[in-house]
């Protein structure tokens, strides 16, 4: 094998790393996506803002309180939820019958308002997240792995396996499941819907809290506006998957992920993010059921 | 007269400005089966509906066990004993049958007794237990419709609403599934309030039945005296 072959071999491996990275923290959001869109069938534009929320939780806890990471993890991801029940209580709830469209620009309302309110209060400059833990970097050939690399994998590693178990196995999940197959059929087990789906937006958050703390440690920094492109391709990425399917969301975000740094990698950064949102116009017109969806016509 | 169980009284659904039920008048006593007949249209799901709670009447009120249920969430309405097998069956398509069981007992915590229910329900239609962990939305037309009744007797209700259950069904299941409806009421002693536009076979089994048509009762009496009715014979009954 010759020298050039061998760096552009390094050079996929290094891009595939990083889009694993990249794409975990998209999974991660793109699931609460997939998952509110599963059960009311709203796009809630405003599920980046818990990605925000959570980043900056994990900032605050870590920096003022001197959290240790696991536990200013689950602290973040269960604010975050909080945060989402009551956006979903207070906002969605009483416009869940008003129509689609209606909700839709609710959630863009929603999103503008968490940006801008956190911009007021908090500042509109980034701040430094602290280091939540050791730096190491590990190297094979010319292959670099940081431990945040590594944490980041493990912990969506984890978490999905978590909500592949509470999904599939456990009865709050087959509720839920029941819930997004027809409200009406699960009310009549006696299934209170509007907790279940309460709790849909609780653990979807908790899952995007989790990814803005991740974030935060990646790139050592937050700010108000940081959810805005991740949730937008977090969006992307739910639609490559089938949005309303929980494979598919993480599917979605992997494939992201890698095609993002594959493109900066080998071609222009400057268009990662055209990339991306090529991706989502290509899947919309030619297979809007994305990679994993069932391709059935909606019930109106 | 035995107690009654169920009671609407000047009943009024809206669905937007469409007027679908016009001041009905039900009645269910304890340990019947009442069947309520009607053309498409004429208003028999949404009356089940708005008994279950699942759609608000816009005037009139709910009696059930002595208490008014016409505000009262459908999940709720279930906690008191009242279930529904609803039309077109909604089975969990992606949950096995066994799992489907197992939401109808959502409510419950009594492990032997939902154990025991289960047997009955199996017992009642062994194709279920052969079926147990082959996902629901694999079943037949008909052996859903066996599962959607099972699953609302998971509930161990009191009274049992039946939308339709032989809609769209090969008629040696719909016998089977009339079969269990009698069984039901005779053995576990169980009320039953059932939707059909299969008439005769509804007639047959039931104690009184109710005409809806437009949204209104126009012929009411016993299951006999309605197989004879000759408004009935000619709008229902085919002679
Ligand atoms: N969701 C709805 N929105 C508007 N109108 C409705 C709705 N559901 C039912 N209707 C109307 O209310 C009336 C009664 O409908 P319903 O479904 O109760 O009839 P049904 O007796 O159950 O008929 P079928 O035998 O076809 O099931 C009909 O005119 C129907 O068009
Ligand atoms: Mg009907």
């Amino acid at each position: 094998m010759n020298e050039e072959m061998m760096f552009m071999l390094y050079d996929t491996a290094q891009f595939l790393i990083n889009g694993l990275v990249q794409g975990s923290i998209y999974a991660l959001v793109a699931l609460g996506y997939t998952m509110v869109y599963g059960i009311i069938k709203l796009i809630n534009f405003a599920h980046g803002e818990f990605y925000m929320i959570g980043a900056f939780i994990g900032y605050f806890t870590i920096t003022y309180f001197h959290f240790p990471l696991i536990l200013a993890l689950p602290v973040a991801m269960l604010l975050s939820g909080f945060a989402a029940v009551i956006v979903e209580k207070l906002v969605y709830k009483p416009i869940r019958h008003a129509g689609r469209v209606a909700a839709l620009i609710t959630a863009l309302g929603v999103s503008l308002f968490f940006q801008y309110a956190g911009q007021n209060i908090l500042g509109a400059d980034p701040k430094a997240f602290p280091q939540a833990m050791p730096e190491l970097t590990f190297e094979f050939g010319e292959v670099y792995i940081t431990t945040t690399q590594i944490m980041i994998m493990v912990s969506t590693f984890v978490l999905m396996v978590l909500l592949w178990w509470l999904v599939g196995h456990t009865k709050i999940g087959k509720a839920m499941r029941a819930t997004s197959f027809n409200k009406d059929a699960a009310a009549l087990m006696g299934i209170n819907t509007d907790r279940i789906i309460s709790f849909t937006f609780f653990v979807g958050a908790m899952l995007a809290g989790a990814a803005g703390v991740l974030v935060g440690m990646y790139y050592n920094t937050v700010e108000p506006m940081m959810g805005l492109i991740p949730g937008l391709k977090a969006f992307v990425a739910a639609v490559l998957g089938g949005i309303g399917s929980i494979p598919g969301a993480v599917i979605g975000g992997l494939v992201l992920g890698v095609v993002e740094n594959l493109v900066v990698g080998f071609w222009e950064s400057t268009y990662r993010d055209a990339v991306s949102f090529s991706i989502l116009i290509f899947i919309l017109l030619v297979k809007p059921a994305g990679l994993l969806g069932k391709n059935i016509r909606e019930k109106v | 007269m035995s107690e009654t169980l169920l009671s609407t009284k000047d009943l009024n659904v809206h669905y937007g400005a469409i007027h679908a039920i016009k001041g009905i008048d039900i009645e269910v006593h304890k340990g019947e089966i009442v069947t309520i007949l009607g053309c498409n249209g004429a208003g028999k799901s949404t009356t089940l509906r708005t008994i279950s709670g699942l759609i608000r009447p816009s005037s009139g009120s709910i009696t059930y066990k002595d208490q008014n249920i016409e505000k009262t969430p459908p999940h709720d309405i279930v906690a008191m004993g009242l279930a529904q097998s609803p039309e077109g069956r909604l089975v969990f398509p992606d949950l096995t049958v066994m799992e489907n069981l197992e939401m109808g007992a959502f409510l419950r915590k009594d492990k032997p007794e939902i154990k025991r229910d289960l047997e009955f329900v199996y017992g009642l239609f062994p194709k279920m237990k052969d079926r147990s962990k082959q996902l629901a939305g694999t079943l037949s037309g008909g052996e859903q419709q066996m599962l959607a009744i099972g699953r609302a007797l998971m509930s161990a209700p009191d009274l049992l609403l039946l939308d339709e259950p032989s809609l769209g069904i090969a008629p040696i299941l719909v016998q089977a599934i009339f079969k269990a409806i009698v069984e039901v009421n005779k053995t576990q002693g169980k009320t039953i309030l059932l939707v059909e536009q299969n008439a005769f076979a509804a007639l047959k089994i039931a104690d009184r039945g109710y005409v809806l048509e437009t949204g209104m009762v126009t012929i009411t009496g016993t299951g006999h005296d309605l197989l004879s009715n000759e408004e009935v014979k000619n709008a229902y009954l085919g002679h």
